[in-house]
C-alpha cells in the first residue's frame, strides 16, 4: 500500500485532486503534531517521516475517509510507543476501525455522542445539566475535542496510553468515553457553577484544562458514574439504555420517554432553566428526555443524586 | 459599578486549514509567534481589550478548525459574531479560491450585517507566493469588503487589521444606535455594554451571553 502513494508523480497528482488535497493536509498536520517532543522534532526526523508515511498509507487504505484532522493526534502516541512503522500502522488502522465514525464527513456520530453525553449528564447530575442548558451549552460542543480524539490533547502521552488501553478493553461498557468526558466535566462542576460561567467561559475553562487533569481521579469518577447509572438500570428509558448498550425494554409507561426534538417539546425544562429561550446553535440537534419521563421527579433519581453527591465528595 | 469595557465585540477567524488563523490570533492577543503550533480541533477563543475613540472595546476572538467537515460545529459559533476575518495563505492558491466558499458559508450562517475582512496571511514568504496581492484586492473589491496582507510571523498588519475591523463594527453599531434612537424617540441606554445585545440579530444572545 505504501507503494501506491509513493509512486504517484507530481504530474499525476495534478490530475488527482482528492489525493493531492489529502496529501497537503497531511503535510500541514505532520508539521504541527507534537513538535515539542524530541521524537517529532524537525521536518525529516525519523519520527516525523514515519508519522507522514503511516498517514499517507492509511489514506490509501481507507481512501473514502482519507485524512481528517485529528488523525495525526491519534497516531502520534502509538507511533512513539511502538516505533516500528508496520506494527504501528496496523495498530492505528485497528484503532481507526473503532473510531472512524468520529471522522466521517457527516459528523453524525460526533453529534450523537455529544447529544448522548448530555442525556447521561441529565441522569448523573441533573443540576449541572440544567445549568448547561440555561447557558446554551447543552449541545456539549465544548467536549468535541475530548471525544473526537479520545482525550489525546488533555493528557500527557503516558496518561493517554493508559487511558486508551483501558478504553480499548471495551469495559465496563459501550460508549464509555462519554463517561470519561462526564467525569472531567463533573470534576469541574463547582468551578463552572460557582463562578457562574457562561457558554464562552465554559469552553475556555474546558480548553484550559488540557494537561492539568488527574487521570486516576478521572477514571475512578467515570467508573462511579457508570455504576450509578447501572444501579438504576431497570428504570432507565430506552433512549438511555441504548447509549450504554443495554437491550431495549418494553414498558408502556415508558412509551413517551422516547427522545423528543426541539425546544417546544419540553416547555417546562425551558421555563425552569432559561430566562430567555433561544434556538439551539445547530438547529435541532439537541434532544432531551421528555418532561413526562419522571426522571426529574422519581425518588430513585433523587437517591441517585444524593449518591452522586457522595461520589463527588469521595473523588474530589 | 464601572465596567472594565464599554463594548464587547465577538469576532471570528475562518479559512482553510493551515492558513495561520491561530498564529494571527496569537500574534494579536499575545504579540508572539511560535512555529510549533498545533492544529485547532473544534473551537477556541482569545480575549484582548483595545481602545477606540476613548472607548474600551473587549474583543472576544473565536478561532475555528479549518477542515470542512468540522463546519457543523464551527458554524454554531457564527451566531452572534459581529465581525469575521476570512484568512487565506498567499502561498496556497486553493486557500484563496476557497474564500468564496467561506463567504457563502457566512451568508448562510452569520448575521446579514456582520462586518467582514479578508486577510492574505504569510506575506513574509514572498518567494513561495502563489496569489498576487492584486488578486486579493480584486476579490475584496468584488465583495465590497476590506483586504490586507498580513504576516503573523513578521508581525505585519495584524494589529492594523483587527483595529480596522473593530472600527468598522463600532461605526456600524453607532450608526444603528442613532437610527434606533431617532426612530423610537425614546431614550436608549448608552455607554453601557449591553449595546451589542440590543443590536444583535436573530438568536441575539450570542454577544450578550458572555458574562466575562
Amino acid at each position: 500500500m505504501k507503494h501506491q502513494w509513493a509512486t504517484i508523480t507530481e504530474d499525476q497528482e495534478e490530475r488527482f485532486h482528492a489525493f493531492r488535497d489529502f496529501k497537503s493536509l497531511i503535510e500541514k498536520d505532520v508539521s504541527r503534531t507534537d513538535r515539542t517532543l524530541d521524537f517529532f522534532k524537525g521536518d525529516n526526523s525519523k519520527g516525523t517521516d514515519t508519522l507522514r508515511n503511516i498517514l499517507m498509507t492509511y489514506m490509501m487504505y481507507h481512501f473514502n475517509l482519507g485524512y481528517v484532522q485529528g488523525m495525526s493526534d491519534i497516531l502520534a502516541p502509538i507511533l512513539m510507543e511502538i516505533q516500528d512503522e508496520i506494527m504501528t500502522f496496523w495498530l492505528f488502522a485497528k484503532f481507526m476501525d473503532r473510531i472512524h465514525p468520529n471522522f466521517e464527513l457527516s459528523q453524525e456520530s460526533m453529534q450523537k455522542q455529544l447529544k448522548d453525553s448530555y442525556m447521561l449528564l441529565q441522569i448523573v447530575d441533573p443540576r449541572l445539566g440544567a445549568y448547561l442548558d440555561a447557558c446554551d451549552a447543552s449541545n456539549m460542543y465544548f467536549g468535541f475535542r475530548w471525544l473526537l480524539i479520545w482525550f489525546k490533547r488533555e493528557f500527557t502521552y503516558s496518561d493517554v496510553l493508559i487511558l486508551w488501553e483501558s478504553l480499548w478493553t471495551g469495559l465496563p461498557g459501550v460508549n464509555y468515553p462519554l463517561f470519561v468526558g462526564l467525569s472531567i466535566l463533573i470534576q469541574n462542576r463547582s468551578t463552572v457553577m460557582e463562578n457562574k460561567f457562561g457558554l464562552s467561559e465554559i469552553l475556555r475553562h474546558v480548553n484550559d484544562l488540557s494537561m492539568r487533569i488527574d487521570l486516576e481521579k478521572t477514571l475512578a469518577l467515570a467508573e462511579a458514574l457508570y455504576r450509578q447509572v447501572m444501579a438504576v438500570e431497570a428504570k432507565l428509558p430506552n433512549a438511555i439504555r441504548t447509549i450504554i448498550g443495554l437491550p431495549e425494554i418494553e414498558e408502556p409507561a415508558l412509551d413517551n420517554l422516547e427522545v423528543v426534538q426541539g425546544p417546544s417539546a419540553s416547555p417546562r425544562q425551558r421555563k425552569s432553566t432559561s430566562p430567555s429561550p433561544c434556538p439551539e446553535p445547530g438547529g435541532s440537534n439537541l434532544s432531551v428526555p421528555n418532561e413526562n419521563s419522571n426522571l426529574s421527579t422519581s425518588p430513585d433519581v433523587e437517591a441517585l443524586e444524593n449518591q452522586y453527591e457522595l461520589g463527588v465528595t469521595q473523588f474530589m | 459599578m464601572t465596567k472594565a469595557y464599554d463594548y464587547l465585540f465577538k469576532l471570528l477567524l475562518i479559512g482553510d486549514s493551515g492558513v495561520g488563523k491561530t498564529c494571527v490570533l496569537f500574534r494579536f492577543s499575545e504579540d508572539a509567534f511560535n512555529s510549533t503550533f498545533i492544529s485547532t480541533i473544534g473551537i477556541d477563543f482569545k480575549i484582548r481589550t483595545i481602545e477606540l475613540d476613548g472607548k474600551k472595546i473587549k474583543l472576544q476572538i473565536w478561532d475555528t478548525a479549518g477542515q470542512e467537515r468540522f463546519r457543523t460545529i464551527t458554524t454554531a459559533y457564527y451566531r452572534g459574531a459581529m465581525g469575521i476575518m476570512l484568512v487565506y495563505d498567499i502561498t496556497n492558491e486553493k486557500s484563496f479560491e476557497n474564500i468564496k466558499n467561506w463567504i457563502r458559508n457566512i451568508e448562510e450562517h452569520a448575521a446579514p450585517d456582520v462586518q467582514k475582512m479578508i486577510l492574505g496571511n504569510k506575506c513574509d514568504m514572498n518567494d513561495k507566493r502563489a496569489v498576487s496581492k492584486e488578486r486579493g484586492e480584486q476579490l475584496a473589491v468584488e465583495y465590497g469588503i476590506r483586504f490586507l496582507e498580513t504576516s503573523a510571523k513578521a508581525s505585519y498588519n495584524v494589529e492594523e487589521s483587527f483595529y480596522i475591523l473593530s472600527r468598522d463594527i463600532k461605526s456600524h453599531i453607532d450608526k444603528k444606535l442613532e437610527q434606533q434612537q431617532s426612530n423610537s424617540g425614546g431614550r436608549q441606554q448608552l455607554n453601557n455594554n449591553s449595546n451589542n445585545v440590543v443590536l444583535s440579530k436573530g438568536g441575539g444572545r450570542g454577544a450578550g451571553g458572555s458574562r466575562g
